[in-house]
Formats: structure tokens, C-alpha cells, sequence
């Protein structure tokens, strides 16, 4: 099946992760961050000084249905040290403990709650929302999108496949007895061997539906796939939206029933000195890992991709349980004379206005560089033609500019995915996404809120 | 370049809040644009950015520009050049003003229109008229709607409007017969005196007594007319360039002279004798000038794509319309003037029922 896409640009940048993956060597020391994309380890569990066993809950999220943060190693734990993280001193590789096997195993709310105290719950992703589902609910439909297309946010699907394709159709399988309806897995349109071979055992599965997508930046993209699929959102159901580590994550923690303490990460982009994929342990901190990974130059790490990541610093100094990649950037070091009337045969760019258009595929250097001054919106719409949600970012910006709330409400901005791509390609060097998200968040403050609940309504 | 580098680096706390020339910023600012480009970083996500800014952006219109200059100065003499030179500063004067008053950095749009306002007014318009046109249209056209990216009217019509109207005597009497081939006028001087050279009537002004000119003189430009709109194929080679690095919206400029052939091609049937035939209207006067150049004018046309169809053809039903049926011979400045007018309510009307359509999807 083939559907109906719009928008997307494919970013072409140096440091494409190479498919090898190395395992670095045992850390001295974890650093395990209590603040992930969407998670905050606020109760920490353990004391100062306490000996953990590998698998032990550290803390968990009691905003997030106790989603624990298990330690990866056994060691000693040091708190208050590294602001926002808790360290594990000379940790040390042990078996995991296995917890004792459920009575009730065969039942999905017991699934389900192997899969949060396994550690694999932060895998899953409400696919409008981007939300940690509940565990309480089970799944009416899930959607699996087995290629990564922004640059370079976590490992590559054919490097995972390649490694364990057997264990990916186990977990497709498992996934598919812990959701209602359909499974749907979006899987690059491609002719490889690999994609052609996933296609072919797919077709077969009763509750399985292979959808063919674009190589296009960000096709891959839940809320983006549910659009295209049908699947409108809608009040109390719940659509799981997972990645190809996600099914791996189920097949881990379902069939082998191993608490999740490592992730396979990316790390690419300009200033890494070599892409390649890594196997490390939760909180393996991240100047260990990128010494002599990255090139001698003042960089910016970023945990996830360029267009939706953000930059690692003081706030997260190891591997958190979201992260999936590192993307490093080098900061820009030296500027050209008279760079606008240049040929431009080394700069890529979404319009045709440098002579790079006459080179053949390459990709380029990318740096932090804004690369422009900021300038009042000239018209160009560039950015509609690149959003995949269709709606108007030049035209947010103008109602934005007004304090227009309503009428940006009415102009379908919930439907942004915060892909990144109109700020990206925009000449004037708006900062489009943050003024949409910002704009959504004072809609949802400020007109939502006043709002009666629908269910009030009628009891009124 | 290092030492370039240095000074500027070395500079800049002067300029800052509390420096001694913080007045000056926009020209400070303005200057190291120009040398070297923006310091800046990215702060947050996305992370990089494309390299296209509007300095490129106007840069390639320039480029694009480049030939209808060249086709100027070969059929009308070198004077074109000392009318950009004083459209230059008479604009880049009130533009700088504007920007140290507003504390606002300098706009790259200015150097468009700074480079257009020539090539719209006739080769040997008197200079203080040039500068008095430029200066209204920036002044008026943009400054004061908020400047570049606020106007709702293309500053250069705006500028070449106001002549028309006010200084209608010095604009219409300086036409200029072009040079011949093989040198034309390309070691030459005309100016307002030199009365061998002098009243060209307009192709335009000719057919309004039945006279239609060869349309291959009008292909090549070897006819009389405003400093750069003559020469359809040097506006073409430039317009078909910047249509293909995405500046110009070829919508438009389809709009524009799909409407004109067609409105044309149906009064010229129902009397050939009075309504000049579709090719003749195409290669007249300023229309490829417009339709490539002004038009396309981002800031000023409808920002939705089919909204740019439809301001497209409205401008060119409005060019044969003034042209066929208005005492004005030449229709291209107004019609596009008023499509700029209309251009708020042509988006209005597309962005609601694009609106529409993204609720019924959910």
C-alpha cells in the first residue's frame, strides 16, 4: 500500500552513520541523566553511598505512570555530584536479575507492565501527541516506522534489521497481541534487499499492514504517518507509535525478559570524526564516549538529530534512556569575504540560487552558523511548500506578529509536527517551528483552558 | 581580509548599546553584512540552516537584472548608468535614515530597487526627476508601511506612479530612438538636449493610431521606450533564470502573460484594425519587465500559490484592459499596482479555504 504524502526535504549532510558498530569500553563511571526528552526520574529511590545490582530501580517519573530508571551496572551510587544526574561509581558488568515470572503472563496488562518495569516503556510514543502512553491502556492500533530520515537523530533501520532481523518479526509479532486492531509498519519505498525481504514476510501477517513511504524527511514521523494512514486522533484512544528499536525493545523485555540497560546509538554528523553505530550502557558519559570520536574544533553535541534535538551541556552529560543518537556539529570557525556573491558550489540549498544545482549528489559540512541576518518575512513561501502538515507557517507568522490567537488556532497550527524544515529553509531566518509551538502552547493556555470540557457540558 | 576581519571585530563595542557611534549601528551593521555575513549561531532547534538569506535572495534578482541593463545601455547610451548611480544614492539616503531612525539594520531590498528605478523611467529622464522618484518610492511604497517585507505596494511603481502623474511632461518627452546596429549607443551620451536622438515614439504610443510595430525589433528591444523594458529577450534570459532558482514564482509571470495573449488574442479577432495582436502586446512596452521582475515581487503578491495564479491573470486582464480602453497607452504600472491592492483579499480568499480544508481533514 502507498499513501498520500506532502511536503519534506531531505537535509544532505557530511557524517552519515557507517553501518559497523563498535563497543566502546567499560566506563569508569555512569552518568545517568533524570531528564530526558520526555521524562523527568524526579523520586530517586536510592541513598548516597547505597550498592545497586544491575536492573535495581534508581528512580522513576511519577508524572509518567513510575516509569523507572533502572541502573545499567552494579556499583555504587553518587548523588548530588553532577547536578540533575545520579552517578554510579566503579560499576561493574554483572548478570542481570530476571524478576520471577508472572502467573497471569498471557494477559496484556501484565505485558504492558513487563514492558514499563523492563525499562522498554520509553520506546512507545503516543502518535498525535508524542505523549508516553499509559500503561493502564491497552493500544487500539500501533504504528511502526522503521526508518530514521532526520539527519542523523538514532541509528539507521536497515543497521538494526541487519543485526537482528529474526528478533524484529518476534517483536512485530508480540506487538501485534498487545494492540486491538492493526499494526501498520511504514517501510521506506526502496528497492534493497533488505526493504524487498521485509515486504515479502509482512504481506503474509494477519493484522499487519506494510505501508511503502518516501526517503523524504519526515515521512517517518508518527503524527505524519497517522495523517496519511486515517488514523484521526480521538478521544480516549490510544496509538502507540514505535521505531524499529521499540519492536526490538518488546522482543527483549517479552521474550528474553531482560531489563533494557543499553541502547544502540548513532553518532554522526560533520564533527564526528568517525559515524559509526555504538552499543553503550545507560549514562555512559559523554565526553568518555566522544573523546577522539569527534574533530579538534570548538562542537556542539546534539542529543537527537539537527532539526529536532537539542543540545547536550551541563544539563545532560551521559546517555539517557531517550537518547538514540548523537549528532555532532561543528560551530563555525572562519568567515568568507563577500559570501553572498560567491558561486556557492559547496553550499546545498532547498532553493536553486547557488551553482551547487549543477553538481552532482553530494553532501555538505554543515555548521551552527545562522548563516544570515534576521530579516522581516518577504513572502517566499518556501516554508508551505516544505511543511508536511500543510499548513502555512509564513501566515502563522503573521497572525503571530498580531497576538492573533483565534485566528491561528483556526489556521490548523495543532497540526504542526515540529519538524524543523520551515526554519530550516527559511531566507529570512525566522524561527517559524519555536513561533508555532509557542503559539500552541498560549492556545492551550489561554483559549483551551477558558473553555468548558465538552463532558461538563452535558452534566451542566 | 584578516585585518578586514580584525577591524570590525574591533569596532563593534563602539556601535553596541552603550558605545560612543551606537547611533551609527545600521551602517555598522550594514557594512559587515556586506563584507562577511552574519556571526550568528543557531541556539536552539534547528540546529543548522540553509544558506540562502535575503542578501542572496535580492543578489540573484540583480544577477537576473544584469542583461535588460546590458540591452539598455547598448540601444540608449551610457546614461542609463549615471541614472542607477543617482537612484542609488538619492534612495540609499532615505533607506540609511530610516534604518538608523528605526534602529532597525539596513534591508538588502533596497539594492533591487535601486537597480529597477532606472530601467522604468525613459533613458533621458532629468536626473533630479529620477532621484525625486525614487525618493517618494521609497519613502512612500515602504517606509512608511514598516519598510521591507510591510509594503503592500512595489516601491519602484510606487516611485514610477508618482512621476507619471506629477512630472507627466519630463517623463513623456524622453524617449529615445535606439541605436543602430552593429555599436548602438554604446559609446554614447544622450542627454535631455540632444534632439537628433530624441522622440522615439513609443511602439505603444503608435498603435494607438493603427500603427503596430515589427514584433521582432520588439523581441530584440530595438524600439523606443523606458531605459530597460525595450528588450523582451534580455528580460526573458534574466526572468527564466530567476523563475528557475525558485526567487521569482513562475505562477505569476504564467498569470501575467497567459492572460494577456488570451484577452488580447480575443479583442485583436474581433477588430484587428484597432486591438494590436497578442505578440505585439506581449514584446510592448513594460509587461516582461513586470510580469518577470515586479510582479513577482514576493513581499507584495499573494504568499498561497494558486492565489499567485489568480493575482496573475487579474494583472494581465488589467494590462490589455487600460491598454485597449483608457487614455493611458501603457497599462503594465497600474494593472500591477492594483493587483498588488488586491493581493490582502486574494489571500484572504485562498488561505480560508485552505483553512477549510485542513479542518475537514482533521
Amino acid at each position: 500500500m502507498t499513501i498520500k504524502l506532502r511536503g519534506g526535504y531531505n537535509i544532505r549532510m557530511t557524517g552519515r552513520p557507517a553501518g559497523r558498530v563498535d563497543v566502546p569500553a567499560e566506563p569508569e563511571l555512569l552518568l545517568l541523566p533524570q531528564r530526558s526528552r520526555r521524562l523527568r526520574f524526579n523520586q530517586v529511590l536510592v541513598k548516597n553511598g547505597q550498592k545497586v545490582r544491575c536492573g535495581d530501580v534508581l528512580a522513576i517519573d511519577s508524572a509518567h505512570f513510575g516509569v523507572p530508571l533502572l541502573s545499567p551496572r552494579d556499583g555504587t551510587i553518587r548523588l548530588r555530584v553532577h547536578r540533575g544526574h545520579i552517578a554510579i561509581e566503579s560499576p561493574a558488568v554483572a548478570p542481570p536479575q530476571v524478576p520471577p515470572t508472572e502467573t497471569d503472563d498471557r494477559s496484556q496488562d501484565s505485558r504492558r507492565k513487563a514492558l514499563v518495569d523492563l525499562g522498554a516503556w520509553p520506546f512507545l510514543s503516543d502518535v498525535h501527541t508524542d505523549a508516553v502512553p499509559d500503561p493502564a491502556q491497552p493500544a487500539d492500533a500501533a504504528i511502526v516506522a522503521v526508518t530514521r530520515l532526520e539527519p542523523f537523530a538514532g541509528p539507521r533501520g536497515d543497521v538494526l534489521l541487519g543485526q537482528s532481523f529474526d528478533d524484529f518479526l518476534r517483536g512485530l509479532d508480540l506487538l501485534v497481541t498487545l494492540v486491538q486492531e492493526t499494526v501498520y509498519v511504514a517501510v521506506p519505498g526502496v528497492r534493497g534487499k533488505l526493504a524487498k525481504r521485509l515486504r515479502e514476510t509482512l504481506s503474509g501477517k494477519p493484522r499487519i499492514r506494510a505501508v511503502n513511504i518516501p526517503l523524504r524527511y519526515p515521512m517517518d514521523h508518527f503524527s505524519v504517518l497517522a495523517r496519511a494512514l486515517g488514523v484521526a486522533p480521538q478521544r480516549g484512544r490510544s496509538i502507540w507509535g514505535l521505531r524499529a528499536e521499540g519492536v526490538l525493545a518488546i522482543d527483549q523485555a517479552l521474550t528474553s525478559r531482560q531489563p533494557l540497560l543499553e541502547r544502540l546509538i548513532a553518532i554522526g554528523g560533520p564533527g564526528a570524526a568517525e559515524p559509526v553505530h555504538l552499543r553503550v550502557p545507560l549514562g555512559y558519559p559523554l565526553d568518555a564516549l566522544l573523546a577522539g570520536r569527534v574533530i579538534g574544533q570548538p562542537q556542539r553535541v546534539i542529543d537527537g538529530g539537527i532539526l529536532n534535538g537539542e543540545a547536550t551541556g551541563p544539563r545532560q552529560l551521559g546517555i539517557g534512556v531517550e537518547t538514540t543518537g548523537l549528532t555532532v556539529l561543528p560551530e563555525p570557525t572562519r568567515r568568507e569575504l563577500f559570501g553572498f556573491v560567491r558561486t556557492g558550489l559547496d553550499r546545498i540549498s532547498y532553493s536553486n540560487c547557488f551553482l551547487s544545482v549543477l553538481r552532482p549528489r553530494y553532501d555538505e559540512p554543515l555548521t551552527t552558523a545562522m548563516r544570515g541576518e534576521h530579516r522581516p518575512c518577504i513572502g517566499c513561501g518556501f516554508c508551505e511548500e516544505v511543511c508536511p502538515a500543510g499548513i502555512m507557517p509564513h501566515w502563522i507568522h503573521k497572525l503571530a506578529y498580531q497576538d492573533a490567537l483565534e485566528e491561528i488556532d483556526r489556521s490548523g497550527s495543532h497540526l504542526c509536527v515540529a519538524c524543523g524544515l520551515c526554519s530550516y529553509v527559511c531566507p529570512s531566518k525566522l524561527d517559524l517551528r519555536q513561533e508555532i509551538l509557542d503559539a500552541n502552547e498560549a492556545i492551550r493556555r489561554d483559549l483551551h483552558a477558558a473553555e468548558p470540557d465538552e463532558n461538563e457540558e452535558v452534566v451542566a | 581580509m584578516k585585518l578586514l576581519e580584525m577591524l570590525f571585530d574591533r569596532t563593534r563595542p563602539w556601535f553596541e548599546k552603550d558605545g560612543r557611534l551606537h547611533l551609527l549601528r545600521p551602517l555598522a551593521q550594514g557594512a559587515e553584512a556586506f563584507f562577511f555575513g552574519s556571526a550568528e549561531q543557531t541556539h536552539a532547534a534547528p540546529h543548522a540552516r540553509d544558506p540562502l538569506d535575503s542578501k542572496r535572495f535580492m543578489m540573484m534578482v540583480i544577477i537576473a537584472l544584469t542583461p535588460a541593463l546590458l540591452a539598455s545601455i547598448y540601444f540608449f547610451g551610457l546614461r542609463v548608468l549615471v541614472m542607477m548611480a543617482v537612484s542609488y544614492i538619492a534612495g540609499g539616503i532615505v533607506e540609511v535614515a530610516f534604518a538608523i531612525i528605526r534602529k532597525k539594520d539596513i534591508h538588502e531590498g533596497f539594492f533591487v530597487t535601486g537597480f529597477l528605478f532606472p530601467l522604468v523611467v525613459p533613458p533621458t529622464t532629468p536626473l533630479w526627476v529620477v532621484a525625486v522618484g525614487v525618493v517618494f518610492g521609497v519613502l512612500v511604497g515602504k517606509e512608511v508601511f514598516g519598510g521591507t517585507g510591510r509594503n503592500l505596494f512595489n516601491p519602484v511603481l510606487v516611485g514610477r506612479a508618482f512621476l507619471a502623474v506629477a512630472y507627466p511632461a519630463q517623463v513623456a518627452s524622453g524617449f529615445v530612438i535606439p541605436g543602430a546596429w552593429p555599436w548602438g549607443r554604446l559609446t554614447e551620451y544622450v542627454t535631455p538636449g540632444s534632439v537628433d536622438a530624441l522622440s522615439g515614439a513609443t511602439p505603444l504610443a503608435l498603435g494607438r493610431q493603427g500603427e503596430f510595430a515589427n514584433w521582432l525589433d520588439m523581441f530584440l528591444g530595438n524600439i523606443s521606450g523606458s531605459a530597460g523594458e525595450t528588450s523582451a529577450l534580455a528580460i526573458l534570459l534574466g526572468g527564466l533564470f530567476l523563475c528557475m532558482t525558485r526567487v521569482a514564482n513562475y505562477r505569476t509571470v504564467a498569470g501575467i502573460l497567459g492572460a494577456v495573449f488570451v484577452f488580447s488574442s480575443l479583442l485583436h479577432v474581433t477588430d484587428p484594425a484597432r486591438f494590436g495582436p497578442p505578440l505585439w502586446h506581449l514584446f510592448a512596452g513594460g509587461l516582461f519587465l513586470g510580469a518577470f521582475f515586479m510582479a513577482t515581487d514576493p513581499v507584495t503578491s499573494p504568499a498561497t500559490n494558486t492565489g499567485k495564479w489568480v493575482y496573475g491573470m487579474l494583472i494581465g486582464a488589467l494590462v490589455v484592459l487600460i491598454r485597449s480602453f483608457s487614455g493611458w497607452v501603457e497599462g503594465v504600472m497600474f494593472a500591477i499596482l492594483l493587483g498588488n491592492l488586491a493581493s490582502p483579499l486574494i489571500d484572504e480568499i485562498f488561505v480560508t479555504m485552505r483553512v477549510r480544508r485542513l479542518q475537514r481533514e482533521g
